[in-house]
């Protein structure tokens, strides 16, 4: 033993020495849950738990069900998996506490049982535990358990944690039907700071996204990825959940949007990650059908859902949001990272969440999970976005250059060609040649493939009437039938047509690097020449 | 944990024999389910019986005084677990403070109408405050029109027998009214039944006022009641409960106080019913002989 560590020995400790303080309980409930929203997350979780334990037990945990419902001012939770015996439930009390073994459930501090506390005024969990003639209540009267700890921490002093809850809280049971198995945890009272928590929607829209709940049916992929999912993932046990009667659903969709400017994802993609032989991770991801990211949010439950980028899951329960994978698995081109949606099921049991499932707790797990994930998930999304993106660019880029190529070629047709704008209408000729044989191999349409060549052929019929335009030895006969000599075609006089040329000649030279501009202004130039002279 | 609320099986044999075949008619009467309102208990066992011919359940639930939302808790625990949670709305107060102020504690307000109305009281109606009364008679003016089955289930212990007293002399007044020969033969069996220290004159003398009393309440609002005879029971815990069947229509013509088909004699001639295990007995209201075995059953 090192000479500095001092042993306390046994003896030194006395029996109703208290070594945790009311203080403690506010960091516990409401310091973690900033966004009162995740309170409910953690009695989600502890349900889930419940119907994932009715699984083992051997019963169909088809059966069961989350219900949460809103009634004038409290929030029910409820499901119907195993219940809890009055001992599970007097753990209840003891914060910090839990017999869940680490990776087996969604929950194991044992301290999301007393997120509650900070948003209700009381607390009342009513159990039916399952195959017991037995039924349990708990109440913690949470408002007043806080309201001591404040005036004591405004006196300086202090309450020891096991004297507050033993004082504001307590058990009764009774026998009850056996057939009977839920457990229901109520809010009672919320506080006005708390108000979010009685909004329906917004209840949806949130769980919708964190909870272990299928996938929407509307979800053209839905059934090819749960069945992936169920294959690559041991426990994977989406449940039915509903919120004031209406089931929810994860938020994604294969197509949504106003029907002008729908948003679009292609057929799931699915990733394993794995260490060594050991499944880590298991992703699966939608590209988007259109161009760039995923920018258009989904509605439900009249709230807006960002559902682009990937998400974390463990045990099926969102970690953090789309912007900590970014952060985490994408060190380059992080803007990619919402070239598509999807989630990362992580499977490391090494990897935990933070208590407030906003990320991942710091240690060698976490690190090489990122590092798989840059470069298997983030490397293969980078990879196919750009692909994606050049694709996209090739279709709309040859368009373009169809139609620059086409207007060059009916001018031509029409001998509209201007003297001046020779070496332009061959450098333009020349740029969309290159471009779209530079694109052409990024071309999947055959309409696409057809027009590049087509751009081609007509590109180079121009260049080989125009190029030899630029020789000094070419004929003014030659350069008539093919151009149009604004100074002749208007009888000039030498001194005026040399004025011109002075004119055309600084203009060019001015312009060398913005051509467009130079045509533009050789157009009108003549355009108003034309007028003044024909007067 | 909370007392739960255990129904008698004598109270179970009530709802399903004796109130389900009414409320069934009522239904197919309406040709539609009906609204309740009620004090259905945690167990909401009432609402499970009959949940075939109701539609939306307005409960109301005080709980105990130590932890009033503990039972109001269980109440809805136990309707998200029997799937009734989507029909029920839960009042949380006292039922009497409900109706007056028309809101709750949680400051949800009481929509009328209801066609179902089962105030499962347990206790006595009349207290010397009259707060149930008053209510009573309030819940049936703001039922303003609505046709409806109202079930009363009381005990019979007296707080205030003074006013059950007045009621007699009201009644009696009425007699010397509408059969002045009848008054004196009524006074007199009255009087007998009243000099009786047999605790069965308890359920005479109640179940005379109750009728007395809803039928005045529901004819100044212009309904016409029909009562079932009542039916007396023993509850848990020894208690003598007496239930009672109202059946209210109105009359939206009538510009006056209504009179319904049973009047005043038919009070004073009146039998209640006896339920023993699963038989019943009729027996006079005034002339019942105290040793007949189901009045001996009751309070054996």
């Amino acid at each position: 033993m090192h000479p500095n560590v001092i042993r306390a020995s046994p003896t030194t400790v006395l029996s109703d020495e208290q070594y945790v303080y009311g203080h403690v309980l506010e960091a516990l409930t409401g310091g973690l849950y900033p966004n009162k929203l995740d309170v409910l997350r953690e009695y989600v979780q502890n349900a889930y738990d419940a119907i994932r334990e009715y699984r083992l037990l051997g019963e169909n945990p088809n059966e069961c069900s989350i219900r949460i419902y809103t009634r004038a001012g409290s929030v029910l939770i409820y499901d119907n998996a195993t219940g809890m015996d009055l001992n599970t439930l007097q753990e209840y009390r003891k914060l910090g506490f839990s017999k869940k073994p680490l990776g087996q459930y969604a929950g194991w501090r044992g301290i999301g049982k007393a997120a509650g506390l900070a948003v209700a005024e009381k607390l009342i969990v009513t159990t039916h535990p399952l195959g017991r003639q037995e039924a349990h209540q708990l109440e913690f009267r949470a408002a007043e358990m806080l309201k001591v700890v404040r005036e004591f921490r405004s006196k300086g002093e202090n309450i020891p944690l096991n004297q507050l809850i033993q004082q504001y809280s307590n058990i009764e049971s009774c026998e009850e039907s056996k057939k009977k198995h839920y457990t229901t945890v109520e809010l009672c009272k919320i506080n006005p700071d708390s108000k979010e928590l009685l909004d329906e929607h917004r209840l949806i829209a949130h769980l919708s996204q964190i909870s272990p709940v299928p996938f929407c049916p509307d979800f053209q992929f839905a059934k090819k990825i749960t069945r992936n999912l169920a294959q690559h993932i041991e426990d994977y046990l989406p449940v039915k959940m509903f919120v004031n009667g209406e089931q929810i659903y994860k938020p994604y969709r294969n197509t949504w949007g106003p029907r002008d400017d729908r948003m679009e994802v292609e057929e799931p993609e699915f990733l394993p990650v794995y260490d060594q032989e050991d499944l880590v991770a298991y992703c699966w991801y939608c590209m988007n059908a259109g161009k760039g990211q995923i920018n258009r949010p989904v509605v439900v439950a009249r709230q807006l859902v960002d559902i682009s980028g990937l998400v974390y899951r463990i045990d099926d329960i969102r970690i953090g949001d789309a912007q900590l994978v970014r952060r985490t698995a994408w060190t380059a081109s992080p803007e990619r990272a919402f070239y598509a949606m999807g989630e990362i099921h992580i499977l490391d049991p090494r990897i935990e969440p933070t208590s407030d499932r906003n990320d991942l707790q710091d240690n060698f797990a976490r690190l090489q999970l990122y590092n798989r994930c840059n470069n298997i998930i983030a490397g293969e999304i980078n990879r196919k976005a750009g692909r994606h993106s050049a694709e996209l660019r090739a279709e709309e880029k040859i368009s373009q250059d169809y139609d620059i190529i086409g207007d060059l070629q009916r001018r031509m047709k029409r001998g509209r060609v201007q003297k001046e704008l020779v070496p332009h209408v061959i450098y333009k000729a020349t740029l969309v040649k290159e471009d779209v044989q530079k694109r052409k191999r990024y071309a999947v349409n055959t309409q696409t493939i057809k027009k590049a060549e087509r751009i081609v052929r007509i590109a180079d019929g121009i260049l080989r009437k125009m190029v030899p335009l630029t020789s000094p030895d070419v004929s003014e006969q030659d350069l008539a039938k093919t151009v149009l000599d604004f100074p002749r075609e208007m009888n000039l006089s030498n001194e005026t047509t040399a004025v011109y040329n002075s004119v055309m000649r600084v203009l060019r030279d001015f312009f060398l690097n913005d051509p467009d501009i130079y045509e533009e202004l050789v157009q009108r130039i003549q355009q108003d020449l034309r007028r003044a002279f024909t007067k | 944990m909370v007392r739960l609320f255990r129904p008698s099986s004598a109270k179970s044999f009530v709802r399903r024999r004796i109130d389900l075949p009414l409320i069934r008619s009522k239904f197919l009467q309406h040709r539609k389910r009906l609204r309740y309102f009620g004090l259905p208990s945690e167990g909401l066992y009432d609402v499970v019986d009959w949940s075939k011919y109701i539609d939306t359940v307005v409960a109301v639930e005080r709980g105990d005084p130590y932890c009033p939302e503990r039972k109001q808790s269980l109440l809805l625990s136990n309707a998200i677990d029997l799937g009734l949670i989507d029909r029920l709305t839960l009042l949380r107060g006292e039922m009497n403070r409900i109706i007056m102020y028309e809101r709750d504690i949680y400051n949800q307000r009481l929509r009328y109408p209801f066609e179902l109305v089962n105030f499962d009281y347990g206790g006595s109606i009349l207290y010397p405050d009259r707060m149930r009364v008053e209510a009573l008679e309030k819940f049936i003016r703001n039922q303003r029109g609505a046709n409806f089955l109202l079930l009363l289930t009381l005990n019979t212990r007296e707080f205030d027998s003074e006013e059950i007293n007045q009621t007699q002399a009201r009644i009696l007044a009425e007699i010397a009214q509408v059969a002045p020969h009848q008054a004196e033969n009524v006074e007199r069996r009255i009087k007998r039944a009243n000099a009786s220290p047999h605790p069965f004159m308890q359920v005479v003398r109640q179940v005379m006022h109750v009728l007395y009393m809803v039928r005045g309440f529901a004819e100044a609002n212009r309904y016409r009641v029909w009562w079932e005879l009542p039916l007396v029971y023993r509850g848990s815990r020894k208690t003598i409960l007496v239930h009672y069947l109202f059946d209210l229509h109105h009359d939206p013509k009538a510009s006056t106080k209504v009179v319904s088909p049973q009047g005043v004699m038919d009070i004073v001639r009146a039998s209640v019913r006896i339920l023993k295990g699963q038989r019943i007995r009729s027996v006079a209201l005034l002339d019942s002989s105290t040793s007949d075995p189901f009045i001996r059953y009751l309070y054996g």
